[in-house]
């Protein structure tokens, strides 16, 4: 991380900042928790909802209609439900990606300690790798290749965020060297375990990865939505929201607004609060003293 | 700086900013300078604009669309509709079947059955004319028409009606406008299969074969009413009119075909007159075109019916009683309107319900789900409130792999609403959407499979021989449910060596009624297509084996 | 400044160092798709591509068992590193020429695409760090950054939609010979979304910008009365610009897969797509590595650019 001259505003901007930033906090409380909760509700089906009951006379209602909150969709099923339930796409499977790159991501980034020129050419390489290839043309590959299955879709965006994460962890560690506590420490024979995991990776870049576990989320779930619409995202019945607003897009031109508006918004304030997570805790890092 | 050290990947945090927290390092300094920066910079940006030239294409032309990209030009070396719906266009055979399954003459005027109904002999137009080839015209003759049989007889020629060809034995030219031919076996109706389209002799002469990297494969010469002008990279088609053309020179001038990669935008293209024609109507735009005053809808039935298959294989559903349980528990009047808005007829059989072999004493299956239920509970499966239970215990569940089609939102419908009729009886429908080509192996070649939903299209033979034969149960072969019935086989067997239309009749609707009842797919319905075209086109003819059929008499206002 | 004596060591060392990485990056990409190819289970697609590749087809069916993967690699490699790639496996074309035609295509969206991401940007930026307009600046950021988080191609429907039923305009391109601005202008603003273009440059040049000018240096010679503008534009505009445009054009090459498939547009994008459907094995491989080439060849020159305006960066 760069240091910056920051300087001190004055009072009255801090306050508003301070109410900014509180409205912030809580929204993506609100969000992420709902989030949680919509997946709480239907992996344990406290609360039955019958989300692939269809109702053909009631195909592409608009919200607010009889019996169904948010309308329905192409098959007159009830969307609201679906949305909850398309939390379940995501949610299990984002983790994973981004546990993957952040696990490999750091391994990575950490061996870099010793200064070992290794590590940083595979960094390297990769990144240069990632940079080649356009992602989605890898993921519809691997679709086509194996199945259209959000997993295999999670794998590969797990995979190639580690040179990020890699990298990002690596510029750290060339920041901490400066304070040659790192060089102490391996004079001091610190084990290599102890000191990759508590010292760098613990005590200097939690709170960068989880910024990173936020947008890698958030990402994870824009790559299913792009594919998707490419007919290689999440296949139906299991609802996403990628492949609700996909099939709503196919009613979209003639009027039928609502059945894929829902989903995108819903989409776009669940990437926007995962946004802003990673944006709060950026700044906590530059608060706190290094 | 490094060169690397703002290397920022799409998800990488960047350092410090942020639009919430943007007037962190302002100085009045900065806003001081920046402002004289803008003004600059406005000045500087206004210049971009690109300048718009005017769209020029001719009047009097006809641009259809299609959903699928033209691989290849030629009659013969292609698989995809959009490419031989084409060669319609530039490309005659020796006979035409017209709209009501008659055989007109097309290049051949006249011809001769030999008594034993094995020898033709064709007398050919002789003012027929190949399109310039390298500028010089070319007429047609009777070495035209045995070339192309030759070639396709080639052992190397890859082509999916190479079929046609195989049961000719012998073709011979007699003189210049006469052609013999010597079939290995009699056929049912055997004039109609000289529709083949007929190819050059002089620009196929060097090659012994045809296949999809010839020459002519992307710059193909007919004797058709329009002339190949140019592909785009996009593989949009321009040809032009046959001036000579035989029946008379075209009225529309020029015919672009315009492949779209979706399928919504299309209809937005047909709407805002940026196409004058739509060769198949998605179902969700029927309503609204049949709305629109601009334009005509036209109806063609295909040849062809959807069904689930139920593989044999499977020791639950190769009970005939699961079997009838599922096709009673489906509703079809449903689906065909709520999906499809009534377009379609509701099928028995395994008949295209267009075709002379169709039985129409044969009812379909009924909507009736205590039918269903009572049936699985004669086939020894007990109910309970999750659903049936075999008999080991577990729930009754099948697999029912389907292959991903992005344009095809309507096959979506279908399946999930058949789980949902399953589930509502109690048996649990597992749905898995593969990639095609791997849904192609599973189903064709591995037969792994429980349940599939497949579409079959033919052609006026009406020949399901394959379809249900015992013998054509193997990997590739068109039997992939593995269905064995005996009776079935011996009356195809039958149905293949009778050469009376009548007789041949008689046993293609005994065969319908033992199908129908032994289940072995669940027949749905036959589609009713629908081209739609703009009112500014008249005397249009569409028919189901040649959409432009009479394609010189269309006319453009 | 560019014809300044000493500066061709640093380029030629430059130029080398670059153009084996690439090269080295190519073989390594075009070693991953081809295994991924190899194991999809395609009926033995490759092996009669390969055949096909040869020409000799009497030597291949001799030994027609299964071929292994290093064997298929390289004459692979060495075909196609003479040119031959092959021709289709659905249209019976040479592969090389279509790709490239429609990685023509693609170019031309694509570098429209930071043309006119440039347009829009820079303005933003300008108000920005200006605080010309704060509640317009901090509108602009919310309302790109809020567009980024939408499906690309719900936004495209969404657009096509305001544009057919409220203006009654039809917003596509109706011959991709004859293009009007008017109709090209859609995708590229999409492709400048769905690509992160937009809200990468507002948000990387705001910032360096502000930083270049609280250096204590620049501070000091706008002290004395110096013009900084050179320095600015070198240090807080060219060099960000330059490293993220480079960066983005992976993303833009995957964005385009989307917006041509809306579009129809005849460029690389979709015809991945088309090859990964058809399973046309040849096109999927010969697309695959002209579009790393494309996007090295641009890393590379941006590299070059950068060692032509600053030479010490050549040690790096």
């Amino acid at each position: 991380m760069r240091k910056n001259n920051t300087y001190v505003s004055e009072r009255s901007k801090l306050s508003l900042k301070y109410w900014f930033d509180i409205t912030v906090i809580i929204y993506c409380l609100v969000v992420l928790g709902s989030v949680v909760i919509a997946y709480t509700i239907t992996t344990f089906e406290l609360v039955a909802f019958d989300y692939d009951e269809m109702d053909f006379d009631a195909i592409l209602s608009p919200p607010l209609s009889a019996g169904h909150i948010l309308g329905t969709d192409y098959l007159g099923r009830d969307l609201f439900s679906r949305l909850l339930l398309g939390t379940q796409a995501y949610l299990v499977p984002g983790i994973m990606a981004v546990s993957i790159a952040i696990f490999f991501g750091s391994l990575l980034g950490g061996l870099t300690v010793f200064g070992s020129k290794s590590a940083k050419k595979v960094i390297k390489i990769s990144t240069d790798l990632l940079q080649t290839m356009p992602r989605l043309v890898l993921l519809l590959l691997v679709v086509a290749i194996f199945e259209a299955n959000i997993y295999y879709i999670m794998l590969v965006v797990g995979i190639t965020n580690i040179p990020t994460i890699a990298d990002l962890i690596s510029r750290r560690i060339d920041i901490l060297r400066d304070k040659s506590f790192i060089e102490a420490s391996i004079a001091n024979g610190t084990p290599k375990y102890t000191l990759i995991v508590k010292h760098i990776l613990w005590y200097n870049c939690r709170i960068l990865l989880i910024g990173q576990a936020a947008l890698g989320m958030a990402e994870a779930i824009l790559m299913e939505t792009s594919l998707s619409y490419l007919g290689f995202g999440v296949q139906e019945p299991t609802p996403s929201w990628g492949n609700m607003v996909q099939s709503g897009t196919n009613y979209l031109l003639q009027g039928n607004l609502w059945s894929s508006t829902i989903p995108a918004l819903a989409i776009m304030f669940v990437l926007l609060a995962f946004y802003l997570v990673s944006e709060v805790i950026i700044k906590r890092i530059d608060r706190s003293p290094d | 700086m490094l060169f690397r050290v703002s290397t920022y990947l799409d998800n990488e945090v960047p350092d410090q900013i942020s639009y919430f927290s943007i007037a962190n390092l302002e100085t009045h300094v900065i806003e001081e300078y920046m402002k004289h920066f803008l003004y600059k910079t406005i000045l500087f940006f206004t210049f971009v604009s690109v300048s718009a030239t005017t769209m020029a294409i001719t009047e009097n032309t006809l641009i259809y669309g299609e959903t699928k990209r033209p691989d290849t030009l030629d009659p013969y070396t292609s698989r995809e509709a959009s490419s031989l719906r084409l060669t319609q266009l530039m490309f005659n055979g020796l006979v035409s079947i017209n709209e009501r399954q008659e055989v007109e003459p097309d290049l051949a005027t006249s011809w001769i059955i030999g008594n034993d109904k094995k020898v033709f002999t064709f007398q050919l137009r002789r003012d027929v004319t190949w399109h310039p080839y390298n500028n010089i015209t070319t007429p047609f003759t009777a070495k035209d028409v045995v070339n192309t049989v030759n070639l396709l007889q080639h052992s190397k020629t890859i082509s999916p009606l190479k079929e046609i060809f195989s049961n000719i034995s012998k073709s011979e030219v007699i003189d210049d406008f006469q052609v013999k031919f010597t079939l290995k076996n009699p056929a049912i109706n055997p004039i109609a299969m000289f529709n083949f389209k007929i190819l050059p002799y002089h620009a196929l002469k060097n090659i012994p074969y045809l296949n999809k990297s010839s020459d002519f494969a992307n710059n193909p010469i007919g004797t058709g009413p329009y002339i190949f002008k140019k592909f785009n990279s996009n593989r949009q088609v321009t040809l032009v009119a046959n001036k000579k053309y035989y029946k008379g020179a075209p009225n529309i001038e020029q015919i672009i075909l315009k492949p779209f990669s979706d399928n919504n935008i299309m209809n937005q293209a047909l709407s805002f007159n940026n196409l004058d024609m739509i060769v198949s109507v998605n179902p969700r735009h029927l309503s609204e075109l049949q709305a629109d005053a601009r334009f005509s809808l036209i109806s063609y039935n295909t040849l062809s019916y959807s069904f689930f298959g139920y593989n044999q294989n499977n020791k639950i559903l190769s009970s005939q009683l699961v079997r009838k349980a599922i096709s009673h528990g489906i509703n079809r009047e449903e689906m065909l309107r709520a999906f499809f808005n009534n377009q379609g007829t509701i099928i028995s059989g395994p008949f295209a319900p267009g075709s002379w072999a169709y039985n129409l004493d044969v009812m379909p299956d009924e909507y009736n789900p205590l039918k269903s239920i009572a049936l699985l509970q004669k086939a020894g499966y007990t109910r309970t409130s999750n659903g049936f239970l075999d008999s080991a215990g577990k729930l009754l569940s099948f697999r029912l792999r389907v292959p991903i089609e992005k344009n095809n939102e309507s096959t979506k419908r279908v399946i999930l609403a058949y789980k949902n009729f399953m589930k509502k009886i109690g048996i649990k429908i597992n749905v898995d959407f593969i990639e095609r080509e791997r849904w192609k192996r599973a189903i064709f070649k591995d037969h792994k499979f429980d349940i599939t939903f497949a579409n079959w299209s033919f052609d006026d033979s009406s020949d399901i021989s394959t379809l249900f034969h015992s013998a054509s149960n193997m990997a590739w072969g068109n039997n992939f449910i593995s269905y064995n019935n005996p009776e079935v086989d011996k009356l195809i067997a039958q149905s293949k060596i009778s050469i009376d239309h009548q007789e041949k009749r008689t046993i293609n609707h005994l065969l319908h009624k033992i199908i129908a009842q032994d289940v072995p797919y669940t027949f749905l319905w036959s589609l009713t297509q629908y081209a739609a075209y703009t009112k500014r086109l008249s005397n249009v003819n569409i028919h189901p084996y040649q959409f432009f059929y009479n394609v010189h008499l269309w006319k453009k206002n | 400044m560019i014809f300044r004596a000493g500066i061709l060591k640093p380029i030629s060392k430059t130029l080398f160092k670059e153009f084996f990485s690439s090269v080295f990056i190519i073989i390594l990409l075009s070693m991953i798709i081809f295994f991924l190819v190899y194991i999809s289970p395609g009926e033995s697609l490759l092996q009669e591509y390969l055949l096909n590749l040869g020409g000799n087809e009497e030597e291949f069916s001799e030994n027609s068992g299964p071929i292994n993967i290093h064997q298929a690699y390289f004459s692979w490699l060495f075909a196609s590193m003479s040119g031959n790639f092959g021709v289709s496996n659905s249209n019976g074309l040479p592969v090389l020429g279509q790709v490239l035609e429609f990685t023509a295509n693609t170019l031309y969206l694509t570098f429209s695409a930071l043309l006119i991401s440039l347009c829009i940007t820079l303005p933003v930026v300008m108000i920005t760090v200006s605080n010309t307009f704060p509640t317009l600046s901090r509108f602009t950021n919310i309302l790109i950054r809020l567009l980024s988080f939408l499906p690309l191609f719900w936004v495209a429907y969404i657009l096509i939609y305001i544009s057919t039923s409220v203006f009654d305009y039809y917003p596509l391109a109706t011959d991709y010979e004859e293009i009007t601005a008017s109709q090209f202008i859609l995708p590229v603003i999409l492709l400048c979304l769905g690509s992160g273009v937009l809200v990468e440059i507002v948000q990387q040049l705001t910032y360096e910008i502000k930083r270049v000018l609280n250096e204590e240096y620049i501070l000091c010679a706008r002290a004395k009365g110096a013009s900084v503008f050179k320095h600015l534009f070198k240090e807080g505009i060219a060099f960000p610009l330059l490293n993220l445009l480079s960066n983005r054009i992976a993303y833009l090459f995957g964005a385009t897969i989307i917006i041509e498939q809306i579009f129809g547009w005849p460029g690389i994008g979709r015809l991945l797509w088309q090859a990964t459907q058809d399973r046309d094995i040849p096109l999927l491989l010969c697309a695959v590595i002209i579009c790393a080439c494309v996007i090295r060849l641009s890393h590379f020159i941006a590299r070059l650019i950068y060692v032509l305006i600053n030479p010490r960066a050549s040690h790096e």
